[in-house]
This record gives C-alpha cells, structure tokens and sequence, in this order.
C-alpha cells in the first residue's frame, strides 16, 4: 500500500488531478464561507421583521440555512455532486438553470476575444522581443500602457459611444443567441476585451520569446544559417508557447474579470449580468453558485494549461506540481 | 546615455502629474464654492467658465465632483493596498519561514485557490454579504488581494529562509521569531513594497468598477466609476458626465503606472 | 598523448608558427578589442588580442572563466551582438574577408556554409520541440537535394559521428538523448555542409568524464577526415592538448601565452600557464597536494593595473604593477606576454 502511495506521488498526472481537487474543493468551501460569513442574518434582511415563523423557516431551509454549520456543509456538498446549487430566491429558479441559461453569451464573448486576442498577441510579442529599441516598440509600449490603466468599462463606454452612437456601425445592447447572428453583437465587445487581453498576453510572450532568446540553442540555429522566417516560427515562437500557455490560468482569471464588466457595459445577457443583478438584488444562493462556478472554471482552465503545456514541451520538468 | 534620459522623462512626467492630481484632490473640494453632494446650478449644463466639467443631471459641479470623488479613490486605494500588503506578506513570510510543516502546504494550496478566483467575482460575492459601501469595498479588494502578495512574499521568505545566513544564525542560537523580524521581513517587504506600487493602479480601478456596478461606494457620495454610472442614461445628451470623470480615473492611472514602471526600471538599472 | 594533433617537428618548413596572423589563412585576428554595452555600462571583454589559424589547423584556447575566451570564439562566428558586445577596433578576417564591422546579412552569406559552431551545453544546441531529424534536414536543404537525399545524408552524418542505430535516432526528440548524444549530434549538424572551421565553445564541459574522451576522439578524427581547421576553447588544459597543434592562454581579456601544444607540454614560458598546467591532476605526483592557483580571476571591468595576473603571480615584482598589459614577446617559438620571460629561472 505505502508503495502505491509512493508510486502515485510521483506521477505527474496523479498529483496534478488531486491538487486540481483540492483547489476545486477549497473554491468551493470559499463559496460557501462567504454566505455564512455575512454579518446579520440574510434572511431577516431578505423578509423584514413581519415575517411569519413559517416564512422564516421556509427561506431558510431554501437558503441552506438550516441547521448548524457542519450540516449546511455537508448539505451543500451533497447537493454540488447531485449537481444542485440550490435556488434563487428571487426567481424561484433553479440556480443551475439560470447559469446554463446564461453562460453561453459569456463563452461566446470569451471564446472570440481569446482566439483574436492570441492571434495578435503572438506575433506582437515576438516582434517586441525581437526589436526592443525600435520606435513602434516604444510606442506600442505606451499604448499598452495607456489601456492598462484605462477602465475596462470606461473602455466599453467610449467604444460604444463612439462606434454604436457616433458612427451606428453596431448595435447598443442586446443579443442573437444564433449563429451567426451573434457575431453582429460579439465583435464590438470582444474588441474591448482585447483591448485589456492583448497587453497583457502580449507581453507574457514577449517574456517567454525573450528568455528563449537566451538559450543557446538559438545561438547555434542563428550560426547554422536557418533561414530567417523559419527561425522565427520554429526556434522562437514553439519553445515560448509553452511557457505562455502555462500562465493561461492567470491570464483566463483577468479574462473573465473583463468580460463581465463589458456584458453590464453592452447590455449582454451573460453570467455576468446575472451575477451583478443577483448580488443588487440579495440572491445568495446565485451569487453563490456563480461564483463557484467561476472558480473552478479557472482550476479546470489551470490544470488544463499545467497539462497541455508539459506535453507540447519536454522541457517542462515533469516535476511534481 | 539616452537611454536614461528617457526613463527620467517617463517617471518625471508621471511624478509630476501624480502629485498635482493629488494636490488637487485635496484642495479642489476645499476651494471650490460649489457643494459636490448638492445640486446649485442646473442640470446638465456643458462645460463652461464657471462649470469647467459641466453639472450633472442633479445640477452639481462635476469639477468639484471629480476631485472630491479622486481625494476618496486615493484614499480608499491606499488604505486596501497598504492592508493586503501588510497582511499578504506577513502570512506569505510565515508560509515561507515554516515551509515543510503541513500547515504551509494547506495554506499555500489556499493562496493559490484564492488567487484563482477572477477578481470581480469574489469581491462581488463579498460585496453581495456586507453590502455596497465603501468599508465593503476595501474589505472585498483587501480579501480578494492578500494572496497575491502572500505568493510573492512566501517565495522571497523560501530564499531567505534557505540562505546561508540565516541557517548560520539558527546554528548561533537565534530564536526563530527574532530572525524572521530582522532578516526575513525586511528582505520581503523591500520587494513586495514594488509590486504594491504597480497594484495601486489595479486597486483604484477596481474600486471604480464596484462602484460603477454599483457594488461600491453609494450615491450621493461622489466617486469616478460612480460618476460614470450615473452619466451612462445621459451619454448621447450630456457627454461629459461619462467622459470627464473617466478621464481623470485613466490619467491618474497612467499617472502612478508611468511611476511604478519608472521605478521598476530604475531599480533594475543599478 | 593522442594522435589527434600533428606534431611539430612534422609540419612543413615554415618561417612562421602557423598560430601568426596570415593572408592567406582561414583566421587572422589582430589588435581585437571587444567591448560589451549594456545600457549605460560599458565594459572591455577582450583587450588586444592577436594570433592566426592556417587551413586545416587546431588552435585551442584555455582560460578561466570571465577570460574572453567564450566571447572571442562569438567575436569569430559572429553573435556577440547577442551579449550586446561590439568590436571596438582590431582586425578579424575570415577567409579573406574583414568580418570586425560585419552585420547580420553580411554574416548571412557564410554562416553555416564556411563556418560552423558547437556551443558548450549538450542540451543547448539543439531545438527542444525539433526532431533530430528535422534539425539535420534544415540544414541540408540549402544543398539541393530531393528530401530522400537529404534523409539518407542526415543518417550518413549521425553514422559519421559515431551514433548507434542512426535510423532511429533521426526520429527522436533530443530529450530522448544522452548528453553524449546530443552533442554528437550537434556536431553533425555542424559538420552538415563541410564547413572549413569548425569552431567549438567548451563542447565538454557539460559531459561525464569518459563520454568527453570520446568527443575528443572524435573531433581529432573528424579533423583528420575531413580537413577542417578546429579553434576550440576550454577551460581545461588537458582538452585542449589532446585536439589541438597550438594552445593560446587567455586571462583577463588578453592572450598570455601562445605556441604549439608539445612546446607548452615540455614546460610553458607563462607564469600563468605554468600554474595551470602544474594544477593539473594528471600532473601531480600522487601523494602530493594539487598545487592550485590562489586567489581567483579577475572580473571584466576590475582588471588590476599593468600585467593583470601580477595579483597571483609567484614570480611578480615591482615593475609588473606599471603600465600596461605585457605585450606577447616572441622568444624560442612561443609568444608570452611576460616581462619577465627569457630570465633564466
């Protein structure tokens, strides 16, 4: 037995699904806390003090307030592998329903501004690495720099003025759930979030192309004569994708923070939207489910990342993560 | 040579700017005749002589109104930065002075899941429990920031921890506690304290999206992701409400961030 | 002693050692000042450096680390714009041709052609998300041939080298290879177009001690093969001596001691390369104490005042602390930058 515990402590893949696990789980006990952490109690909040007995105990047992702290726990447990995230208080909607209802504007949203985002990213970062004094360089430094410390809002907001009202080339808010319907309302946003995506993105590559740089190995490809275009796919840009995608998981966290400060800026019907409007409204339970689910959104997109990016490179030590 | 003259320029431009917003911050709201909670004037006159920003659709100065609601970012900016910074790292040091226990690895595995949340989430879920305010929202960022700091401060502590000067200590005799006050905690802080530069940005941009969300600092108190919020029915009408107060919010950024980058250089360049 | 070198009683008369600088050989470096600039810093590498490599010769290059070595071997191949490194005056030619001011599409018409590179660390030189395979293939594509051919030729080049199971090892990844290996196979693609000078950066530094036998026997059969001219630095003595016809110490940027390997081995001129070649283990008569060198080198930019060794010099005296760096003296077919050489000791 203590072999096979050994054995498995040392595999790569076992220790990356269990601390993926643990992380998941203690995202999800975050979720929990936060509810039970709130000063007063949500439900006098939520009835007012003319609430019958019944009523209380009725939004109560809703809630998951019932019971003492261990019994909420478990519950709440219980109910995440039953797929359960309880009720919202507002709608008397299933939580889960709600996400599944409105997670796919969000995807779509993200899934646009990351392929744009990485598309001009790569080259961007490389081309920055490559040429560190040149005049473009700097000043595509200090328009990075000037959308860093601009508001992803303030962003949205200008866009729309100046593209929606100004010029009346996209839509002001709304949705087409239809494919390819929704690209019409997905390309003004997903360019704001490129906006905020790209200097970041840009600038981990221009770190990771950097440091291969250092290697030798380029030295040794530079004095073998390999031709220039192919030097720069092969020997610059594949041995820094790695490292970048292994960041994917942070990367994807300031992903999502963008992208639901556009949906309430464009009207978009996402989780986002739901999220804000559960939190004005007091919906515990959804703000709760949301926020989990967000969280181990980003595990599973770390573990990803971690994943693909030891395969893809073998230098990336199979040390125990 | 040329090379430093630029980072000077860079750094001095943003010095310079951070000091007169700042200064304007404070003196703006104390100068100014018009009240930035009341309403005087009309409503949502343009910019002009007497109203440099315009009014708002309440009839109040936004001039007045944006540095009053800047005086109260920064304020409220300092005090999360200066928080999580203090909390972060003393916990991230303490992860890293007791690195094998169990405890350490726990509470690593909790940093990262913390640090793992996007930040508009859990500081919305924090907000959704103590409620839109400005203390709430300081808690949100202060419990949604410390785990960043902690990282950096646990990885330094690892080094230090590990060095040979401090293991030659603990041979000499010294008691743990005193080697982490003088030795580890000075080396942590010293890069912590740049990294905390370059989140003021981050933090003041934060508390403007709560608050633009309206998870934040609540109206009639005057603040510039409030501001915006507010502008937002008037955008085709009244431009400036929207625009102005954003402005200021991005320049300030721009402000600290052309500091902290400045300094990060010239830290490196000796 | 190996029989990788050509001894020089048997070379052809000539004047000249074949280490001065010629016309008419494949390297001629005179009066070469490097220096580094990083930022607002900037710092001399290489101080007046000046020898020659003939067709088909073997110059070894020993030194200490922060000597210049590593970088005048990149002066040589052309990438110390890589360490932000510029040629500040001095003459480097290469076949024929002033390479000092060269840029990048000037080096791009002799790269990989004429001149070829092995770095030091096994693992470095080869592209880790490449096949073996297709490293060998790009290199060859310049050849025109169909890509069968150039297949065939990559397996003759691994065979070449010595690699076993050549066929297969085309197909690996270079993670999937022995340090011993991989720089085998960083050779081959060196050796890829018959290069004239092959130029090597400690290639064994990074490997086990029998495996960097092996290497060196390779290398000296290699050369023999094929007729190329070596230039090879090192930081140990005994690599050197066993490649290479003439050895050239370098400390603290500038050249101590040149002149053929059998002169150095009857007994060196140089205090410097004395003390190395006495800190030998080969050379220490069991039961003694490895004689080592006290104190350590000099770091570029804190280089001591007139000769730069005199701080760890035993036979140093008062003049040595004045003036300038030691010209190279020429004295009984050796040059040494000592202003003490030729006293009787």
């Amino acid at each position: 037995m203590k072999r096979l515990v050994s054995r498995a402590r040392s595999n790569y893949w076992v220790v990356l699904v269990v601390r993926s696990l643990a992380v998941a789980f203690i995202v999800a006990t975050v979720a929990f806390s936060i509810l039970r952490l709130a000063p007063g109690d949500p439900v006098a909040t939520i009835l007012g003090d003319q609430a019958t007995p019944e009523a209380v105990a009725r939004l109560r047992s809703q809630l998951g307030l019932d019971g003492n702290l261990l019994q909420q726990y478990l519950a709440f447990i219980g109910g995440l592998f039953q797929g359960d995230l309880g009720v919202s208080v507002t709608s008397r909607v299933p939580v889960v329903t709600i996400i599944v209802n409105s997670i796919g504007p969000t995807l779509a949203l993200i899934a646009v501004s990351s392929v744009i985002g990485f598309l001009v990213s790569v080259p961007l970062g490389l081309f920055l690495a490559l040429r560190p004094r040149s005049v473009l360089t700097k000043s595509v430094n200090f328009v990075s720099t000037l959308s860093l410390s601009t508001p992803g809002f303030y962003l949205g907001l200008l866009a729309l003025m100046l593209f929606a009202v100004a010029l009346g080339i996209a839509p002001v808010a709304g949705y087409d759930p239809s494919f390819p319907g929704m690209l019409r309302y997905l390309w003004l946003p997903a360019l704001v979030v490129c906006g905020q995506l790209i200097p970041v993105l840009s600038r981990v590559f221009r770190t990771s192309v950097q440091r291969t740089l250092g290697e030798e190995f380029t030295e040794a490809a530079i004095v073998r004569g390999i031709p220039r275009w192919r030097y720069y796919v092969h020997y610059l840009v594949r041995p820094s994708l790695a490292p970048t995608i292994a960041l994917l998981g942070y990367v994807a966290g300031q992903l999502l923070s963008s992208a639901v400060m556009i949906e309430m800026v464009f009207g978009f019907p996402g989780i986002g939207t739901q999220l804000v409007r559960a939190v004005s409204t007091r919906d515990y339970p959804t703000v709760q489910g949301i926020v989990l689910v967000f969280g181990v959104f980003v595990v599973l997109i770390t573990a990803l990342s971690e994943a693909v990016s030891t395969r893809i490179d073998h230098r990336i030590g199979r040390e125990t993560p | 040579m040329k090379a430093r003259r630029r980072l000077d320029i860079e750094f001095l431009l943003g010095a310079v700017g951070l000091a007169a917003l700042f200064l304007a911050s404070f003196l703006v709201p104390l100068l100014s005749p018009f009240d930035p909670l009341r309403g005087e004037s009309s409503a949502l006159l343009a910019p002009s002589g007497e109203h440099p920003f315009g009014t708002d659709n309440l009839g109040r100065d936004i001039f007045v109104r944006s540095f009053a609601a800047l005086q109260l970012d920064f304020v409220l900016a300092i005090i999360a930065v200066t928080a999580s910074l203090v909390i972060g790292s003393t916990i991230g040091a303490l992860m890293g002075m007791w690195r094998n226990s169990w405890i350490s690895r726990i509470l690593t595995l909790f940093v990262d899941s913390v640090n793992a949340f996007p930040f508009i989430v859990l500081a919305l879920g924090i907000v959704a429990v103590v409620g839109p305010s400005a203390p709430g929202v300081v808690a949100a960022i202060v419990l949604t920031g410390w785990a960043r700091y902690a990282r950096i401060a646990r990885a330094r502590a690892l080094v230090v921890a590990g060095s040979d000067f401090v293991s030659a200590s603990r041979l000499l005799g010294f008691g743990r506690a005193r080697i982490i006050r003088r030795h580890v905690f000075p080396n942590v802080y010293a890069e912590s304290l740049a990294f905390a530069l370059s989140e003021l940005v981050v933090v003041i941009i934060m508390i403007a999206s709560l608050s633009f969300l309206g998870a934040g600092v609540r109206p009639p108190t005057a603040e510039l992701g409030a501001m915006i919020s507010e502008g937002r029915l008037y955008l085709t009408t009244a431009w400036w409400m929207t625009v102005i107060p954003g402005a200021i919010l991005a320049i300030t950024a721009l402000c600290i961030q052309f500091v902290a980058e400045g300094y990060e250089r010239m830290r490196k360049d000796v | 002693m190996s029989d990788a070198r050509t001894p020089s009683n048997e070379r052809p008369y000539d004047a000249a050692p074949p280490w001065i600088p010629r016309d008419d050989g494949i390297l001629s470096v005179t009066d070469l000042r490097v220096d580094i600039a990083r930022g607002t810093r900037v710092t001399t590498v290489i101080d007046g450096a000046t020898f020659g490599l003939a067709e088909g010769g073997a110059l070894g290059i020993v030194g200490e680390s922060g000597s210049g070595k590593s970088m005048l071997s990149r002066t040589i191949v052309g990438t110390i714009s890589r360490y932000g490194g510029v040629v500040r005056s001095g003459s480097v030619r290469l076949f024929g041709r002033e390479t000092a001011h060269y840029r990048d599409r000037d080096w791009r018409a002799i790269r990989g052609r004429e001149v070829a590179f092995v770095p030091q660390s096994s693992m470095a030189g080869l592209n880790p998300v490449l096949t073996v395979g297709t490293q060998l293939d790009e290199v060859l594509r310049t050849e025109g041939l169909t890509p069968q051919q150039r297949r065939a030729r990559a397996i003759e080049l691994l065979e070449l080298v010595q690699i076993a199971r050549a066929p297969r090892v085309v197909d690996e990844m270079p993670s999937q290879l022995s340090g011993g290996m991989r720089q085998r196979v960083v050779i081959a693609t060196a050796l890829a177009r018959n290069p004239r000078l092959l130029v090597l950066d400690e290639p064994t530094t990074a490997l086990d001690v029998t495996v960097q036998a092996e290497i060196l026997r390779l290398i000296g059969e290699l050369r023999s093969t094929l007729g190329m001219a070596i230039l090879l630095t090192s930081h140990d003595l005994a690599v050197v001596e066993q490649v290479c016809d003439d050895v050239m110490t370098m400390y603290a940027g500038s050249v101590v001691e040149i002149g053929s390997s059998d002169r150095l081995v009857a007994g060196a001129s140089h205090p410097y390369t004395r003390a190395l070649l006495s800190s030998r283990v080969e050379g220490t008569p069991p039961g003694q104490d490895i004689v080592t060198i006290p104190g350590e080198p000099p770091t570029a930019g804190h280089w001591p005042s007139g000769c730069r060794f005199r701080t760890r010099c035993p036979l140093a005296i008062d003049a040595c602390a004045v003036g300038r760096q030691p010209e190279l003296r020429v004295l009984g077919g050796g040059g040494s930058a000592c202003i003490r050489t030729g006293e009787a000791s």
